[in-house]
């Protein structure tokens, strides 16, 4: 029933409350992801607001872009709209799922889980800096954001540049115990990088990305080589130490007890799963400045910087 | 010839209009009612035809169904597995399944029927009535150990498969809520969730799949629409994607298609400028048996399945709160946007956080953009108490209350929902009619079965399946009922100028019952036959 000729296709879930910035994202993505086609799916058009020159073409519920990115409008049916993207020629390298703002991202975060043509490549959740901990004392609304919150890997923070320093920190230090398993960065104006969006880079190729300023978070990535074959129980747990500011670990690494390992990590939530080609081994650690510690704190395991 | 005039006889005819009540006579012309009376205003006219067909029997204004779904007619494709006896479109009565075993009896019967390599759906299943025992595979396995058997559950959310379904779909392994299992860890075969559910019908298909633009659905549900003397329903929710519409165009000029049809946009499926202009096209297309023009909102669930938004105390088990289908800051805007267009909303509201939120974002749209006669509508409305109702009226809105939930989970609601208390105040049609709220009742099918006068028999005993009266206090008058099920419900669809009661210059759309129902006893209301309808002066048997 694989539809997509072998290869999971990565989805990753954009959730958070009205207002939360998911569009200016959704917006900043599309624009950036040249040499990745990115499936956009939203519920509707009505707020994705992109540039008469970035429009290939648009027919009903479906916009083409010139850089080979689609954004696609499923109204309530996401079943249907998945459907229709895993059958798109040629078939998009990634899918990005806009929840509404009332959606449980978990929820929609499962059907990666299920389908073996798709690949859950993280849920990203976004908190208005300025309005959330308002919205969680709201008891109409408090539910319906804790449930997004927990099922964030990545919780970004935005409009962070709308409140004091030490406003944003307070909110941070609410919203960390509630989103038990993500990694927490602030990000504003849709200004996160491709790679930490997604998992990877637009362009395609291995090549490490540049490390990229934006708006006072300094991104970067950094690439591991094994020396030597890791221990499968080390390896976890040096993965589960590493610090809030390494957004996702991805890579192939060999075992000392024979075999490869994949490894992806996003947020906190961490999956190794046998196999990957051994020829390829690396792992590339993507996030703040952070990167580079962890990196010294990988190096006992015999992974050194490419 | 179009302008004859055709004079309708009966033994009594139940007018619903307060300046003339009651008549035994009615003339019609151009499919519209030209007078009413006796036998000296039907001739003021001219001799007309005299049709003598109605002598022995009792008209009603054609009932109107404010809240039914079309899909009413398209889900009988799928064999009925549901606790209550059932009539289906062509009047086959197919009897409830009262255990988990009938259930299984009735979908090995339409299993022997189905072509060999065609999944089995079956529809309308609800455990609520079987205590502790749930469906499980070695259920379904019985129906069929290698054809897949999907059972989906009345409230839409839930589903039971077979052995087949959950290996298929790889759920039989799979590591996920929605997916239930046993003491032992194995999968029963009963699933929630949309993860699951969407995994099921990529594996066997989506049974609903194109169903509603096939004129055979339409047709069906109006074949049950003309069974339950209803001549006006509303299809409250649907997209409308051009192929529904072509379908519903089409089949709603056929010379024999015996109902006015009423669809209503899902204001969620489009951005708001979008929706309005969508409308505004749809109503050029308007034709004598099918409005466009409705918006339907969803704010919340349902409360038997827990899903419903609740204010403090919430949920009698201590539950978490339900769901929200919209955030209520994106209610208030999108409510704005169709009310300053100058359309009609119907919102969908069971719990009553639900009902006060939409209260609240129609009280914002008016102070934004003054309107007059709005008569925007909550929908099912549940357990709105009086000071809602108090706020409705002061607010111009009107209700249309979910009364078949008192007879089919009144039961639930004491013990498992609401608590006694809460329950008894359910779907108050009494406290709408002291607060002189605007109301209508309906059925919500194919949630519970297209019958009104079954409805106005629920409001006016209020008895729970179970045989309690439950709240005596919400029991309404017969009267009350019958107008409630048809100017009362017009009202709701601003149509009570063209239908809804028996005056001169409306449709002639009759009712045609065997009994006079303001004479049998209140508790029989449900058992009156029905003959049949009038529509646009044509008759239509059942």
């Amino acid at each position: 029933m694989r539809a997509s000729g072998g290869l999971a296709l990565p989805l990753t879930v954009l959730g958070g409350f009205l207002g939360a910035g998911k569009t200016t994202l959704v917006n900043a993505l599309l624009r950036r992801a040249a040499g990745l086609r990115l499936a956009v799916l939203v519920n509707d058009f009505g707020s994705v607001n992109l540039d008469a020159a970035l429009i290939a073409s648009a027919s009903g519920d479906t916009i083409a872009l010139t850089n080979g990115c689609v954004c696609c409008a499923v109204g309530d049916d996401l079943a249907a709209g998945l459907a229709a993207v895993l059958s798109r020629r040629p078939a998009p390298d990634h899918v990005l799922v806009e929840a509404s703002g009332v959606a449980d991202p978990g929820a929609i975060a499962a059907i990666a889980r299920l389908d073996p043509d798709l690949r859950l490549a993280g849920v990203l959740v976004l908190a208005d800096a300025a309005s959330v901990a308002e919205r969680l004392a709201d008891p109409r609304l408090a539910d319906t954001l804790r449930r997004q919150l927990r099922a964030a890997d990545l919780l970004v923070l935005t409009k962070t540049d709308l409140v004091a320093a030490e406003e944003a920190g307070r909110v941070a230090a609410l919203l960390r115990p509630l989103a038990p398993g993500a990694a927490l960065l602030p990000a504003s104006h849709g200004a996160l990088p491709v790679e930490v969006a997604l998992g990877r880079h637009a362009g395609g190729g291995g090549a490490a990305p540049p490390p990229r300023a934006a708006h006072g978070t300094l991104f970067a990535s950094v690439t591991l080589r094994p020396a030597r074959p890791v221990a499968e129980a080390a390896l976890r747990g040096a993965l589960d130490a590493l610090p809030e500011g390494v957004l996702r670990v991805k890579g192939v690494l060999p075992l000392a007890a024979g075999g490869c390992v994949l490894v992806q990590r996003v947020g906190r939530r961490l999956e190794m799963t046998p196999g990957g080609p051994a020829a390829e081994a690396a792992l590339v650690l993507i996030g703040t400045e952070a990167v580079w510690d962890a990196a010294e704190a990988l190096r006992p395991l015999g992974l050194a910087r490419a | 010839m179009a302008d004859e005039i055709t004079v309708f006889r009966a033994r009594r005819i139940l007018t619903m209009d307060s300046s003339c009540p009651e008549a035994t006579h009615v003339a019609v012309r151009e499919g519209r009612i030209l007078a009413v009376g006796g036998e000296a205003e039907a001739r003021a006219w001219g001799k007309g035809r005299e049709d003598g067909r109605f002598r022995d029997l009792v008209l009603l204004p054609g009932l109107v169904e404010g809240h039914s779904h079309a899909w009413e007619g398209g889900v009988w494709s799928f064999a009925y597995a549901g606790y209550f006896d059932r009539a289906d479109p062509e009047g086959r009565l197919w009897p409830g399944c009262d255990s988990i075993e009938a259930v299984v009896a009735r979908l090995r019967e339409a299993e022997c029927a189905l072509p060999a390599d065609q999944p089995l759906f079956a529809w309308g299943f609800d455990p609520i009535y079987f205590g502790e025992r749930r469906a499980t595979t070695e259920d379904l396995d019985r129906v069929s150990a290698t054809r897949p058997v999907v059972l989906l559950h009345s409230n839409g959310h839930v589903m039971n498969v077979n052995t087949p379904v959950l290996e298929r779909s790889g759920l039989a392994s799979a590591d996920i809520e929605g997916v239930v299992r046993d003491a032992t860890g194995r999968a029963t075969g009963e699933l929630r969730e949309m993860a699951a559910k969407y995994m099921v019908f990529r594996t066997v298909g989506n049974p609903q799949h194109g169903l509603m633009a096939k004129p055979e659905s339409l047709r069906r549900f109006a074949a049950l629409a003309r069974r339950a003397g209803v001549t006006t329903a509303t299809d409250l929710f649907t997209d409308l994607p051009d192929p529904v519409v072509a379908t519903y165009l089409e089949t709603t000029r056929e010379a024999d298609f015996p109902l006015r049809l009423l669809p209503a946009l899902n204001a969620q499926s489009l951005p708001a400028a979008e929706g309005v202009a969508k409308i505004v096209r749809l109503r050029r297309l308007n034709q004598e048996r099918l409005r466009f023009g409705l918006v339907k909102l969803m704010t919340d669930g349902s409360i038997q399945g827990l899903s419903g938004r609740l204010k403090w105390p919430g949920y009698i088990g201590g539950q978490p709160n339900g769901i929200w289908n919209i955030a209520p800051d994106d209610l208030t805007e999108l409510l704005h946007a169709y009310h300053a267009a100058g359309l009609q909303c119907h919102i969908h509201t069971n719990g009553d956080e639900a009902s006060e939120v939409t209260i609240e974002a129609i009280e914002a749209a008016l102070t934004r953009t003054p309107r007059w006669d709005h008569r925007h509508t909550l929908q099912h409305c549940q357990m709105a108490d009086a000071a809602q109702f108090r706020r409705m009226r002061a607010l111009g809105i009107c209700v249309n209350l979910f009364a078949n939930h008192v007879y089919y989970w009144g039961e639930q609601h004491a013990a498992l929902t609401m608590g006694p208390d809460r329950a008894r105040r359910m779907d108050a049609c009494a406290t709408a009619l002291r607060e002189g709220v605007p109301f209508a009742i309906h059925s919500d099918a194919p949630v519970t079965p297209l019958a009104p006068l079954f409805t106005a028999w629920v409001a006016v005993n209020r008895l729970t399946a179970g045989g309690r009266v439950l709240g005596p206090e919400e029991r309404i008058p017969v009267e009350a009922a019958l107008r409630a099920i048809t100017l009362g419900a017009a009202y709701t669809l601003k149509l009570d100028h063209e239908i809804g009661s028996i005056e001169v210059g409306k449709r002639a759309d009759f009712c045609v019952l065997g009994e006079d129902p303001l004479a049998v006893a209140p508790e029989r209301l449900k058992d009156v036959p029905v003959w049949g309808t009038v529509v646009g002066g044509v008759p239509f048997p059942a």
